[in-house]
């Protein structure tokens, strides 16, 4: 994939693809502003306090293991969790507080605002409506168009990602399309009323592998194209690799690392980093990966000691007498007492 | 599709088939004789040379394999014989007054059904487990369990004896007539612009149908609401709403899902309607097919309840057949096709 200013960017991971590069409209006001975030469910503690920001145009990569809190950090944002969920913290976008707005306005903001791509396109879509239906059903909730008028912009949206024939896709139901083309159906849902916003929760997961990179860089460069900002959550260190600017390591529901790409990859500082970075295959080496011992933890109730402490191999007494305060060291802020050595 | 109906068509036949047989043996097993309930006699009655001279005008004398021969023969060729007793009309006749009561008594008594379970199934459906859910199966079970003959008496204490607001039995008040089109009251009343008529025949059949109506809408209220929690937990409900999808249209995205399921099942309860009628019937001296079968029964009318059977059977297959046509219509995953019957 072709960077938006032609130049290459080397690949912090090692895998030899190109993408868009970092271009400087990200200085300036975040679109959205997560602090503070925590969610629970009943007992279980799914995100503590979770602080990030995505500027416009930014590719934020948000990574982590099942049960991370990856989504329902995602799900808190557009106000989309069940009844059962207690939000705390605050979610600003464009300075405005979503956390406890009404249903209405968060109603408003979803698809117009902040749009969510699904985890899995072959659920994602109502079985026994047409896809045109569908995506202007998206454009009416938004402000009135005449069904001619959103069929158009509907179809222009999927020749824009790369479907050969529009006017036939919108014409057909969900099970008459491929995978590949039902999550670029899911993505033009997600588009289609133009947010500024767009969250992509594991997009690709469901896909063969030889269609996840094609779409994946279809819904980038259509967002890109739009300066749109994207939260690309994933359990895959080397689509972040490829595509984010920054990226934040989820563990136990806190950000353990957050970093620009290259810091990250180059310069891990907390050991959940490193771990992950090292049970990654890289172009290169000789397949020793290690594996990180044990398995993710679930928070009962507070969280009170650093969540990666049972499985760190630098865990001392004071990592288990509370959750370590972010520390900011350059461009990366991690959550850690006894971090990786500076290598930079 | 064609395929698809003439495989049913063919099914059918085989099933009616099987309906002469049962139904012309187990007349005939039956104790009680036609011609002794002619003559109203008593068992060690002699009637001699008359009953002779009957049996053989009624065919009776022959076996019972060349009796049944001509049975079939008739209804092979459409023709259903003549009723022993009413002075030989013939049973075609005799039906053709009968089943447009009794189509617009089912009718009437399935949009009560509708009317009564859409709305609990919906609700229930919705606020699972809560109390409105309970209400909702608390009805359901009643209605399935309460017998309808019961239901019906009841019915008629409270409406007519304690409460006189409705009429209990017959048609329409004697005094009034209507020109036969159609032969079906409502119909031919409202046609002719006979309002009178039209609201006397409604409001005896308000109770017949109320009976009739709750019975059913317990089981359809048990399949819509378990279809619309199968449709509720879906990924594409989520979706929905991530693209700010209001909720009443999140609704009508449910019910178009949980519909297709919902129709056939629809079609294929016609069968316990069309059964319940025939209690119904009787207890609010409907004249409807329930009503004839019930009188043929009592009288060992032979044509007239074999008639009514295999009438009966043939519109039950038809509704079953035209449930699964309207399946393929309501869900585009669905391809009718012959060979194994309605295949997705």
């Amino acid at each position: 994939m072709l960077a938006l200013d032609g130049t290459q960017r080397s690949d912090p991971a090692g895998t030899e693809t190109q993408r868009p590069g970092l271009t400087p409209q990200h200085a300036g006001a975040p679109l959205i502003e997560v602090s503070d975030l925590s969610v629970r469910f009943g007992a279980v503690t799914a995100v503590s306090s979770v602080s990030f920001s995505v500027a416009k145009g930014e590719v934020f990569g948000v990574v982590g293991e099942s049960g991370a809190g990856k989504s329902a950090t995602a799900r808190a944002i557009i106000g989309l969790l069940p009844p059962t969920a207690k939000i705390a913290g605050s979610v600003r976008y464009k300075g405005e507080e979503l956390v406890g707005a009404s249903k209405a306005r968060l109603r408003q903001a979803r698809g117009a605002q902040i749009g969510y791509v699904f985890q899995d396109a072959l659920t994602a879509l109502d079985p026994v409506r047409t896809i045109g239906a569908q995506l202007v059903e998206v454009l009416n909730v938004h402000g009135h168009v005449s069904r001619r008028d959103g069929l158009e912009r509907a179809a222009d949206l999927l020749a824009e990602l790369k479907i050969n024939d529009p006017v036939r896709t919108l014409k057909a139901y969900p099970h008459q399309l491929s995978g590949g083309m039902r999550q670029r159906a899911v993505i033009a849902a997600a588009l289609i009323a133009n947010p500024e916003l767009i969250i992509a929760d594991e997009v690709t997961s469901a896909l063969d592998v030889t269609v996840q990179r094609k779409v994946l860089d279809l819904l980038l460069g259509v967002c890109a194209a739009r300066g749109a900002g994207v939260i690309l959550i994933t359990h895959d260190l080397g689509v972040v690799a490829q595509t984010s600017d920054r990226v934040a390591v989820l563990y136990g529901g806190i950000v353990a690392e957050e970093a620009d790409v290259f810091s990250l990859f180059d310069n891990p500082r907390h050991p959940y980093s490193g771990a992950l970075l090292n049970s990654m295959p890289r172009l290169g080496d000789q397949g020793v990966f290690e594996p990180i011992p044990g398995s993710a933890i679930q928070v009962f109730g507070d969280l009170r000691a650093c969540p990666f402490a049972d499985r760190c191999a630098r865990v001392a007494d004071d990592c288990r007498a509370g959750v370590p305060a972010p520390f900011k060291e350059g461009g990366t802020t991690y959550r850690c007492l006894h971090p990786l050595e500076d290598t930079a | 599709m064609i395929n698809f109906v003439l495989h049913r068509f063919g099914q059918t036949l085989i099933v009616l088939f099987g309906v002469t047989v049962i139904i012309f043996f187990v007349l005939r097993v039956m104790p009680g004789d036609p011609v002794g309930l002619i003559f109203g006699e008593g068992d060690d009655m002699d009637l001699g040379e008359s009953r002779r001279l009957y049996e053989e005008q009624l065919g009776l004398d022959q076996p019972l394999y060349v009796q049944y021969a001509k049975f079939l023969g008739e209804i092979s060729r459409g023709e259903f014989g003549t009723s022993f007793v009413r002075g030989g009309e013939p049973v075609i006749e005799m039906v053709g007054r009968a089943l447009p009561l009794t189509i617009e008594l089912s009718v009437f008594a399935l949009l009560i059904a509708l009317a009564i379970s859409v709305p609990i199934a919906i609700l229930s459906a919705l606020k699972q487990n809560t109390i409105w859910d309970r209400g909702g199966t608390a009805f359901a079970l009643i209605g399935v369990s309460l017998p309808s003959f019961w239901q019906g008496i009841m019915l008629i204490m409270f409406f007519a004896v304690w409460a006189p607001i409705f009429p209990v039995s017959g048609v329409m008040d004697a005094h009034l007539r209507i020109d036969r089109i159609t032969g079906a009251p409502i119909t031919d009343a409202v046609l002719t612009g006979n309002w009178e008529a039209a609201w006397s025949v409604l409001r005896h059949m308000v109770l017949p149908a109320i009976t009739l109506g709750t019975g059913i809408s317990g089981q359809f209220v048990r399949v819509l609401r378990s279809s619309l929690l199968e449709v509720k937990h879906q990924d594409f409900i989520d979706a929905l709403r991530a693209r700010g999808i209001s909720e009443p249209t999140v609704v009508r995205h449910m019910l178009h899902n949980a519909l297709p399921t919902t129709a056939v099942i629809i079609g294929l309860r016609i069968g316990a309607l069309l059964s319940g009628t025939i209690v119904i019937e009787t207890v609010f001296a409907y004249p409807g097919m329930g009503f004839l079968l019930i009188q043929g029964i009592n009288a060992r009318d032979f044509p007239v309840v074999q008639g009514v059977v295999v009438l009966l059977t043939a519109m039950v297959i038809a509704a079953n057949l035209l449930a699964d046509i309207l399946h393929g219509m309501l869900d585009p995953r669905v391809k009718l096709s012959g060979g194994t019957g309605s295949g997705a």
